[in-house]
């Protein structure tokens, strides 16, 4: 009987242990998707569009690991007030699923000159003009035209991983590609 | 001539005296001095540890709540105030309030006939309420009351929907900004909150729900200018 009450209360324990540990889990989840949905987050890069601010190196050896690892800031997203020279993080109007990594070159108002086709194009109101910074392999504003404003999701501003290139990220202005209207 | 005793002699032995004295009568005070000492630092400290605890405690259960609102409010449901004059008669022009979920879209079950929330692409710090008239690779034709007779067709490109207002007068949808990504839905609305001055119209809602999904549209003068469209469209 003895042994019977201590496995009764050994099992007790575990169970409020176990208990309390998913409670734990539970708790740390929701503050973790709350924190990462309205302050900040850490996003993987991948591919090189953004050559040589993330992953100046194709480094297909290690694979995803070498990947530039960035800290996404979404205070930007209150009243959705950006800069020329903005790193930002946007969903892929072709593919909701996909989200894509490019700097803002024009805001809404802007005239930009694609020198392509030497076309001159204005940035309507609520969108943005969006370039990689390694045009030669970049999908972008070239080829899918102006984004809305509402389809980003974050503003990039460091480099977390690797630890030998944590850095802040640069506003790079392109003063010869836009003229404000 | 007697022996005059040292006065450094006298005075030592007076001090030995009392020292001996001292330690002998406030030995055990000493010592509960002490305790009572160490007991009352010891509470202050556990006082400090207790309250130290109590306002860990009440900041992740505030915490927890904040983050219980937040996940429910983005991720599952939450009751929108809608106003305008774009989806009448199916919405009131003053105001309804209306159970938004945000399931649907993230799973991708949206389709034609949904009244959806979307940002606005012309103003991101506005969302809009609009009906969903085409998906990726249908083919809308629409006119716009306002200018002139033309009606156009469109293909509705990969990625993006076709929102329209349910009254094409007063309404600036994607006949003005065109084809929306569906990125920027953020909710579809599938319930109105029941007011008893506005059965009518709730059941109204409903049926719209229902009755689109097989069928473009319930109401009576939209039956009647999806016709009169139909007819001139074909006519060209």
């Amino acid at each position: 009987m003895c042994r019977c009450i201590l496995g009764e209360i050994s099992n007790m324990a575990a169970h409020n242990f176990l208990w309390s540990l998913t409670k734990n889990c539970f708790t740390f989840g929701l503050i973790g998707l709350t924190v990462s949905d309205r302050y900040a987050s850490i996003v993987p890069v991948r591919g090189s569009s953004m050559s040589p601010t993330f992953n100046p190196t194709t480094d297909s050896f290690m694979g995803s690991l070498s990947d530039d690892h960035v800290l996404m800031e979404k205070f930007c997203l209150q009243k959705y007030k950006f800069s020329h020279g903005d790193v930002i993080v946007f969903c892929s109007p072709s593919n909701h699923k996909e989200k894509h990594v490019k700097r803002i070159i024009g805001l809404p108002g802007d005239w930009i000159g694609t020198p392509m086709t030497n076309d001159v194009v204005k940035v309507p109101n609520g969108h943005c003009w969006v370039e990689g910074d390694n045009p030669s392999s970049s999908l972008d504003s070239r080829s899918f035209g102006p984004i809305p404003l509402g389809l980003v999701k974050g503003r990039v501003t460091h480099i977390l991983w690797p630890p030998q290139r944590v850095r802040h990220v640069e506003r790079k202005n392109h003063q010869n590609r836009h003229s404000p209207s | 001539m007697g022996l005059k005793p040292d006065p450094i002699i006298i005075l030592t032995l007076i001090e030995e005296n009392a020292a001996d004295s001292v330690p002998q009568l406030t030995k055990p005070e000493r010592e509960t001095r002490e305790q009572t000492q160490g007991k009352k630092r010891e509470r202050e400290m556990r006082r400090w540890g207790l309250l130290a605890k109590e306002a860990l405690t009440q900041t992740l259960t505030f915490a927890r709540f904040f983050c219980l609102f937040h996940v429910t409010n983005h991720y599952l449901w939450s009751p929108t105030l809608v106003f305008g004059p774009s989806m009448l008669p199916t919405l009131n022009l003053t105001g309804d309030v209306i159970l938004a979920e945000y399931v649907s879209h993230r799973v991708g079950r949206l389709g034609p006939g949904d009244i959806v929330f979307v940002r606005s692409p012309v103003d991101p710090n506005k969302i809009v309420t609009k009906r969903i008239v085409g998906v990726e690779g249908d083919r809308v034709t629409y006119f716009k009351p306002r200018n002139g007779d033309s009606c156009h067709t469109v293909v509705v490109p990969k990625g993006h929907v076709w929102i329209q207002g349910d009254n094409l007068y007063a309404s600036r949808d994607s006949r003005q900004f065109g084809p929306v990504p569906y990125g920027l839905i953020e909710g579809k609305a599938f319930f109105r909150f029941f007011n008893g001055i506005q059965r009518r119209s709730f059941m109204l809602v409903k049926e719209v729900q229902h009755g689109l999904h097989d069928r473009p549209v319930v109401c009576g003068h939209l039956i009647a200018l999806d016709h009169w469209d139909n007819e001139r469209c074909n006519s060209y």
